[in-house]
């Protein structure tokens, strides 16, 4: 590099690393690093398995296994099935829930869990701020977590090809997210300012699920939000059913 | 605890590793996506994809390789995709003229006009020129590094980047002229 054509392009250079200096807003740095600690665990295989059990996917059976004996010889099910956010309990009632997911054969399947899950978030939201419980912002903060789990597989679901099952899947997930915001809305009116924050995070998310499920391609759907509620109860149940399929464009071994 | 330390772990589940490599390389994905897309909100759009795969795709992870490598791999293959399933790119004078993201308070920021302007030109580059001129200018990536990514032999790479840095400071000049 020693012709003044070459120097200056390497003063070019030097000054190209300041000039184009930018950062991820932190509002959207730090909401996708909650959504990515709050989605669920599905791992991709690992290439060819070091023990047979995994490859027959016996993995998530294992878990499921050991969960229940620790359920038995805490002797909390009962406790657990029946806990809400900030009790004692509520993990073991996430940890199966969790459970739940990873037995899940697919992600049009696990889709419909999820949804189900957010649900049920919903209610004990509902509940606690019935009973202006001082866990309404732990509550929450679960809601968040349920709703950005559900974000983060349909946005799997609704890449995959267009199917009958998946479409089915997606409706289901529209409808939920519909009926979640309207409750959310009236909810706002009513929660405290500890939760205020995380009340308008959740709407946001679930209007971000409303318009991905609606849009999704080889879809219509309605891709604005309702403001409208629709009559309670309101999540989906849980149908599994349809085929998933490993992401595309995800680097393996060299 | 270093990188590979946490690589492993998050490999096999570990989600506050995972999220610590996150916190490590979210600032070098999402700049590498600005420039290589036409809009922030498909920045943002990129870099969520890019950790949503990673995460899934961790149990593949090699740990010898660098994991910034191994993300930024992803996001090519991510970028590429898009610009396969999107209309013909608008000209570079539209994109001058009427930036896509709609206009807020840091829009405003001169800094962020530099790099908008700066994106706009890199648009106008071949991929693998704007691939160089990102990774190695930008990010400050070493050559073999590059060659690694874009799976291009290093003596490409080498050859490639004073054109494509040539390539970029002429079409910066016409912006400012």
């Amino acid at each position: 590099m020693s012709s003044p054509e070459d120097r200056e392009l390497s003063e070019f250079a030097s000054r190209l690393a300041r000039y184009g200096d930018v950062h991820a807003p932190p509002e959207f740095r730090s909401r996708l690093r909650a959504s990515l600690l709050a989605a669920p665990v599905v791992l991709e295989s690992p290439g060819p398995p070091l023990f047979g059990w995994s490859r027959l996917g016996l993995r998530p059976i294992v878990a499921s296994v050991l969960l229940l004996a620790l359920l038995a010889t805490a002797g909390g099910g009962v406790a657990a099935a029946s806990s809400m956010p900030g009790d004692p309990a509520f993990a073991l009632k996430r940890a199966a829930e969790d459970v739940q997911v990873a037995l899940a054969p697919d992600d049009i399947s696990r889709l419909d869990t999820l949804v189900t899950q957010s649900g049920r978030r919903l209610v004990d939201l509902e509940t606690l701020a019935a009973r202006r419980s001082s866990a309404v912002a732990t509550a929450t903060d679960e809601y968040l977590a349920a709703a950005s789990r559900v974000e983060t597989v349909l946005t799997r679901v609704a890449a995959l090809a267009a199917s009958p099952d998946r479409d089915a899947a997606l409706a289901r997930a529209e409808a939920a997210s519909a009926d979640h915001l309207a409750r959310l809305q009236a909810l706002a009116t009513r929660l405290p300012e500890a939760a205020q924050q995380g009340i308008q995070r959740a709407i946001e998310v679930q209007q971000t699920v409303h318009g991905k499920s609606g849009d999704a391609p080889g879809r219509r759907g309605s891709p604005v939000a309702p403001t409208i509620a629709p009559a309670r109860p309101s999540t989906a149940p849980a149908t599994p059913s349809g085929r998933g399929g490993p992401p595309t464009g995800v680097p393996g071994r060299p | 605890m270093d990188e590979q330390d946490l690589a492993r772990r998050a490999s096999s589940g570990d989600r506050r590793a995972f999220a610590a490599l996150y916190d490590l390389h979210v600032e070098a994905v999402y700049r590498y996506a600005f420039y290589r897309v036409r809009t922030d909100a498909e920045a943002e759009d990129v870099t969520s994809e890019v950790f949503q795969r990673a995460l899934v795709a961790m149990p593949r992870y090699e740990p010898r390789r660098p994991f910034l490598a191994f993300l930024y791999t992803i996001a090519r293959n991510i970028v590429t995709d898009r610009l396969r399933r999107q209309r013909p790119e608008a000209s570079f004078e539209d994109a001058i003229a009427h930036p896509s993201d709609a206009p807020g308070p840091e829009e405003r920021a001169a800094a962020m006009d530099d790099a908008r302007r700066l994106r706009a030109a890199i648009g106008r580059l071949t991929p693998l020129q704007q691939e160089v001129v990102i990774l190695r200018f930008l990010q400050d990536r070493s050559v073999k590094e590059i060659a690694q990514i874009t799976d291009k032999p290093e003596s490409t790479i080498r050859g490639l980047q004073m054109r494509a840095l040539a390539a970029l400071r002429e079409l910066l000049g016409e912006v400012r002229s």
